[in-house]
């Protein structure tokens, strides 16, 4: 119970961050979404030790985990393209596809490449999601 | 309107934690809670006749809820932030180089093959993560839909994708692998990185967020470029 409070208040922490952010994008007219503003503001504070890790990181780990859920609405709105079914479709499939593989297959050439040369010394990783 | 809008998001809940159910029961990426909630969501929505836009006003507290994870990034960046230092050249030069191609090549074809203005912008930002992606859309004039269903399409072609171009390409090291996993696929490309080994998800989560926030930079950059060339 004391567990599902402390996440409660760590995800309105965030919603915080979040809104802070929208009203700094909105105030300033800034052409940058308000949510990655919250994400520098948040990320400057982590990195300065004003927030803790601990303060936020269960909350994060919730939302993470639904994430699928948060765009279930937006997905919904596929409705309104009836022309998804047929022909453009498979246009949009071809696009989608063929612009994947080019991402990918640049991404990791470059990436490898880089490593053969030795540009990159070999370290651990610290920690991860 | 208030009963109206928490029975649109209850329903959205249950449809969601059924098809997360019914995904436990048969774990395949076609039956992933994000076709198979949507879908039986749509069908619900047209069987009953309610529109769209009344379904979307209803459940903006989910939609905005993306926001907010997006502002949670800022936690797995901070923890990852010593691993990107260390490697900050080949990450930095490999995700510019990926993130370009995904802008270019997306914008490009969609144009190419007739889709129209408002999906080519709409899919400049589908190669990074979701939430991110639909804030970039919104800001820079695309649809939030499109963005999303171009990102989801591009998540799951990248997770088919990746072990056939490790193969072609002869893609040997980790966190290369990892990089690849995370531009190409973003959400679904983490999870299966972490299915190879730490270091391809650690660098795969590293790749989700560093390539989403070089992504809003290219973005801002070229849209100039890119506007003028659509209004031709």
């Amino acid at each position: 119970m004391k567990r599902w409070f402390s996440i409660i208040a760590q995800v309105l922490l965030l919603f915080g961050f979040t809104w802070i952010g929208k009203w700094v994008s909105s105030f300033f007219h800034l052409p940058v979404p308000g949510s990655l503003i919250g994400l520098a503001l948040l990320f400057i504070c982590l990195y300065t030790g004003l927030i803790r890790l601990q303060w936020v990181e269960a909350g994060a780990t919730l939302l993470f985990s639904q994430m699928i859920l948060f765009f279930v609405p937006s997905l919904v709105g596929m409705m309104q393209y009836p022309w998804l079914i047929g022909i453009k479709g498979l246009l949009v499939l071809v696009v989608v596809v063929s612009g994947c593989a080019l991402v990918m297959i640049s991404t990791g050439v470059v990436a490898e490449r880089m490593f053969n040369r030795g540009e990159v010394k070999q370290h651990d990783p610290v920690e991860n999601v | 309107m208030i009963l109206w809008k928490t029975s649109s998001v209850l329903l959205t809940l249950v449809f969601f934690y059924a098809a997360k159910r019914f995904n436990k029961k048969r774990p395949s990426l076609l039956f992933s809670p994000a076709i198979l909630a949507p879908i039986g969501l749509i069908l619900f929505l047209l069987f009953a006749g309610i529109p769209y836009q009344v379904y979307s006003e209803a459940t903006s507290l989910i939609s905005e809820m993306m926001s907010v994870v997006t502002v949670a990034f800022a936690i797995p960046l901070y923890r990852n932030w010593s691993v990107l230092m260390a490697h900050r050249r080949m990450i930095l030069t490999s995700l510019a180089t990926g993130s370009l191609i995904a802008i270019l090549a997306g914008v490009s074809t969609t144009m190419l093959v007739g889709l129209g203005k408002e999906a080519a912008i709409s899919v400049i930002p589908r190669s990074i993560t979701l939430p991110i992606a639909v804030s970039v859309t919104e800001a820079i004039g695309g649809m939030p839909t499109m963005t999303a269903v171009f990102g989801m399409l591009t998540s799951f072609a990248g997770v088919f994708l990746a072990p056939k171009i490790i193969k072609k390409m002869k893609l040997r090291h980790p966190v290369s692998i990892g990089l690849m996993y995370g531009m190409g696929a973003h959400a679904l490309g983490m999870v299966k990185a972490f299915e190879r080994g730490e270091t391809e998800g650690s660098s795969a989560t590293l790749a989700v967020i560093a390539g989403a926030m070089i992504t809003v930079v290219w973005a801002f950059t070229f849209l100039p470029v890119i506007m003028s060339w659509l209004a031709v």
